[in-house]
């Protein structure tokens, strides 16, 4: 029987499936019959959601703009002058 | 004309020895590559996207001026994520003041209003009154990300953003695995705190959780 507080603090790697096979297995087995650390599941695996999602729409069209690499090498060029200083 | 790619199989780590002899074709092929993963890397740290590029571009001038360290000893992603996290945390170090929005503060119309799940990215009911929700909701889950303390915010954008390990975030921080795991927690906890009326609303409408994404790492 696996303490309800042990549950509660392995809840999240669960969730990431980071825990070890036995221990995930004697987790799962506990939430199937308690409430409230499903609840507790739940929750967290909703915010998980709820933040992939607004990631997703945030950057699914993200890119670097095409003057990226051009201003990336008049950086590089300054960088590699003689006495160059960095901007302050 | 596109021009060649000498060094197009060569792997990161190579490329690194490579530019270390002198040859910038080495680093312009890093740069090619990565460049997309950088900007999106910062920017999900910053979420400004000008910033984001000065950000990232500020990452590759590191690994061009510290050629000469470099030694193979974790993967390139690894030491590269390192050194954008670490401009992005400083980053926020500079701004000292982050605005915490009420997030339990509903808009008009109270709870029924707030439903995030079919708000968000609903693309097919450009409703403008949802858009508005839409944007406030966005703008909540910003702020209080930002609200969150600078280690709570780097674990919890590494491992549901970017989709790294447990023993990769570990690497990238300079953390041990079990520190990474009770962050991870802690973080998700406090964001569980801040969104309850989200997540009452969720077991209101029984909803069924799913993912927009397959794979982060590709992101």
């Amino acid at each position: 029987m696996v303490d309800k507080a042990i549950v509660l603090t392995q809840i999240s790697a669960l969730l990431d499936n980071e825990l070890p096979e036995k221990e995930a297995l004697a987790i799962k087995q506990h939430l199937l019959c308690c409430h409230r650390c499903r609840r507790e599941f739940e929750q967290l695996k909703n915010i998980d959601c709820l933040l992939n999602e607004w990631d997703y729409q945030t950057t699914k069209c993200l890119k670097p703009s095409t003057s990226y690499e051009d201003r990336l090498c008049v950086r590089i060029r300054d960088f590699k002058k003689p006495n160059h200083r960095p901007p302050s | 004309m596109a021009k060649p790619r000498y060094y197009l199989d060569t792997p990161d780590e190579e490329l690194m020895l490579e530019l270390q002899q002198g040859r910038d074709e080495a680093f312009n092929e890093i740069v090619g590559r990565y460049k997309d993963y950088s900007v999106r890397f910062c920017y999900r740290f910053v979420r400004d996207f000008e910033l984001a590029e000065d950000i990232s571009q500020e990452g590759f001038i590191r690994l061009y001026k510290f050629r000469h360290k470099y030694k193979i000893k974790a993967k390139f992603i690894t030491l590269l994520s390192k050194i954008l996290m670490n401009l992005c945390l400083d980053e926020f170090r500079k701004r000292k003041s982050y605005k915490t929005l009420e997030i339990d503060a509903l808009p008009d119309g109270g709870i029924d209003k707030l439903n995030a799940h079919s708000l968000l990215g609903d693309e097919s009911s450009p409703n403008p009154e949802q858009e508005y929700i839409q944007k406030e909701l966005g703008e909540k889950i910003k702020h209080t990300l930002n609200s969150l303390s600078p280690r709570y915010r780097t674990v919890l954008i590494l491992r549901l953003f970017h989709g790294y390990s447990y023993k990769e975030i570990a690497e990238i921080m300079g953390a041990s695995l079990n520190e990474v795991k009770i962050w991870i927690h802690r973080a998700r906890n406090q964001m569980k705190d801040k969104f309850s009326y989200y997540l009452k609303r969720c077991e209101v409408n029984g909803r069924q959780s799913h993912s927009a994404y397959s794979d982060q790492r590709t992101s």
